[in-house]
């Protein structure tokens, strides 16, 4: 029996390594969910302030107002989560996080929105619906073409909601752009497209001024402020 | 958890369990060391005779080197002999022993070709010598080796073979390099085999035998081109006590292509599988200890896990292809801005990330420690990422061949 206690010592040894391993990814693990976290809290604020911007600033020229800047804030969160998905096992976390950044991207989708109406600029959005389970065939494809979508044109802003996840503001914009069973659906500009679109069926659907903008003459002279750190830059699409 | 990770886990905690009962066995011994490795050679009283049996087939260019290595050794030259043994050569090899036919420490014999393990019973056949080894013709001993190594006989009755360490002998290419690292790793893997009375081979460069164990066990048998592994494996299940002189070296050529790096490593791979076959009730016999507990299981376990991870790899493959090719026939070959956005927080953070890294440092440490017992520096030089980058590519390949041999029942190639 002692010849074997030197294997049990061994492998309470391994053992401890493994949970010193456990911990260590555990630990790791949560400092990104918080990272997450606090991005997606600074995006909240930024969100908010430039709300809170477009409000003050009403009676000001709309070169001005502007909220660019958001749109590779959002994008890099949503590259963290989807990251986080699939490398952290605390999925619960994970959706959470997902469907607090789903109200984030609409209130992004409808400050833009809120722009464009009062300073008569031309915009790009995308609501992309998908599902990450089996019973969207497409949806893999479909997010090829958004990325390379974004990629190319970074004006157009994708707006991505995963619709299986339990979330009331996904539910909510489901049912005001009747988004069909069979995904994916995209809602361009407002029309709701279901079924596998390419990139040309996509850019179609477009504003020709926002898939080739009109380089400005001149650039604003004030920027807007809207934290500590982040400087609006003004919109591409506002003359 | 899927089924995939589960047993991802369980053959990384088997690879991490090996390392560890290794690294345990270093700190259980580590004070012997410094002694093991004295540079004083020691000296023999009563030195028995021995015998040094060279195996020739087709070896015109090398024999001579070989047998002057062997004349060469610091050891009394009325107590040892040369028997060069030439196993049906078809070159010149026969016309160059010649030249030793007066020599009256070198004894010359022709046979029949049959095979390099006939060449050595031959020779075995043919002297009264206490103490019996072999020299490859592609590899040349230190002076000081063969006192080292009968010393060891010397100190204890109950040694009946004595292994050296092998260091590769000049390298120039950068696989000769790596494997270089690995003959180190080996130094060290194999001195704690020894410790815990469970090596597995002995080597043919320049093991050497009491001439008893062949009375009582037999000589060197067909064993699937792998006899010195064979020959271990009967003396383990006899329970013959095997050591390993650390500071006995024996500088050896290695194969300078990956092909033939290839060829040398599927025979090992495949012989070690059919031995471990052949001797399949020693694995967990508490008869035979460490040697069935530890030295045979983890070998069947590197094999295992190298077929898991190469199968794991080779799926992830199959799914990033299959990914690209329908991204390319969605989007095409569209050209996509690139962006370098290095953040900290992409770097992998999961447990086996964690454990492979301990992994890692354990198998540096067993090199390092290696490189040490074999007098080939002193720590971590760049060769040790080499080693790991080159046969991480590599391995799996001899690896799956030798056990798609086994399984298919496909005979190796003659040992040359």
């Amino acid at each position: 029996m002692k010849d074997f206690k030197k294997y049990f010592i061994v492998l309470l040894i391994t053992a401890g390594l493994f949970a010193v391993a456990w911990s260590a990814s555990e630990y790791f693990n949560d400092q990104k969910i918080a990272e997450i976290q606090k991005a997606q809290d600074q995006a909240t604020v930024d969100v908010m302030s430039s709300e809170t911007q477009f409000d003050l600033l009403e009676e000001q020229s709309c070169q001005d107002i502007g909220n660019n800047y958001l749109a590779q804030e959002i994008s890099d969160l949503a590259d963290k989560i989807s990251y986080a998905e699939q490398n952290i096992n605390d999925q619960t976390q994970i959706a959470l996080l997902k469907q607090q950044y789903s109200v984030l991207e609409v209130k992004d989708f409808l400050l833009n929105k809120q722009i464009s109406a009062r300073c008569k600029t031309p915009i790009a959005t995308i609501l992309y619906f998908y599902k990450t389970d089996n019973t969207c065939a497409d949806c893999t494809k479909q997010g090829y073409v958004l990325d390379a979508l974004r990629q190319n044109y970074p004006q157009i802003r994708v707006y991505s909601f995963d619709a299986g996840l339990d979330s009331s503001t996904i539910r909510a914009l489901l049912t005001i752009y009747k988004v069909p069973d069979n995904l994916p659906a995209l809602i361009i500009n407002g029309k709701t497209k279901s079924g596998f679109m390419s990139m040309d069926d996509i850019t179609k659907l477009l504003p020709k001024t926002v898939i080739n903008p009109v380089t400005p003459k001149a650039t604003t002279s004030t920027p807007a402020v809207t934290s500590k750190k982040q400087v609006i830059p003004t919109s591409q699409t506002s003359q | 958890m899927t089924v995939g990770e589960i047993i991802t886990y369980a053959v990384i905690f088997l690879a991490v369990y090996v390392q560890v009962f290794l690294f345990v066995t270093y700190l259980e011994h580590r004070k012997k060391l410094p002694q093991l490795m004295s540079q004083d050679v020691p000296e023999i009283h009563n030195p028995p005779k021995v015998a040094i049996i060279v195996p020739c087939w087709n070896e015109e260019k090398t024999v001579h080197g070989t047998i002057a290595s062997i004349l060469a050794l610091d050891y009394p030259q009325d107590r040892l002999e040369v028997i060069a043994v030439d196993d049906g050569s078809t070159d010149t090899t026969w016309q160059e022993l010649q030249y030793y036919k007066d020599n009256p420490r070198v004894r010359i014999f022709q046979k029949e070709n049959g095979g390099k393990h006939t060449a050595i019973n031959f020779g075995i056949d043919n002297t009264d010598a206490e103490i019996i080894g072999g020299l490859d013709a592609d590899s040349f001993v230190a002076p000081d080796a063969l006192k080292r190594m009968v010393a060891m006989f010397q100190a204890d009755p109950a040694v009946m073979a004595v292994t050296p360490s092998l260091i590769v002998h000049n390298p120039k290419n950068l696989l000769q390099y790596a494997q270089r690292v690995e003959y180190n790793m080996s130094t060290y893997n194999k001195k704690m085999l020894s410790f815990l009375g469970a090596i597995h081979v002995t080597p043919g460069p320049f093991s050497l035998f009491r001439k008893s164990l062949f009375d009582q066990i037999g000589k060197f048998r067909k064993a699937h081109n792998t006899e010195d592994q064979e020959l271990a494996y009967r003396m383990q299940k006899n329970h013959m006590k095997i050591e390993h002189c650390v500071n006995a070296y024996v500088y050896t050529s290695s194969p300078n292509t990956v092909k033939k790096l290839y060829k040398q490593r599927l025979r090992w791979i495949y012989g070690f599988i059919q031995n471990t076959i052949d001797y399949r009730q020693l694995v967990f016999n508490r008869e035979y200890l460490n040697f069935s507990f530890f030295t045979l299981p983890s070998g069947i376990i590197s094999i295992i896990a190298v077929v898991f991870l190469s199968g794991t790899f080779l799926y992830d493959l199959i799914v990033f292809i299959i990914k690209k090719i329908t991204q390319y026939s969605t989007i095409g070959f569209t050209t996509t801005r690139f962006h370098f956005n290095f953040s900290l927080f992409y770097i992998n953070t999961q447990t086996v990330f964690f454990i492979t890294i301990i992994l890692y440092v354990l198998l540096i440490f067993s090199i390092v420690m290696g490189t040490r017992l074999n007098q080939q520096g002193k720590g971590f030089d760049w060769h040790i990422i080499l080693y790991i980058v080159v046969y991480s590519i590599i391995a799996p390949f001899w690896l799956l061949k030798a056990v798609w041999n086994t399984i298919t029942g496909r005979r190796q190639p003659a040992w040359r």
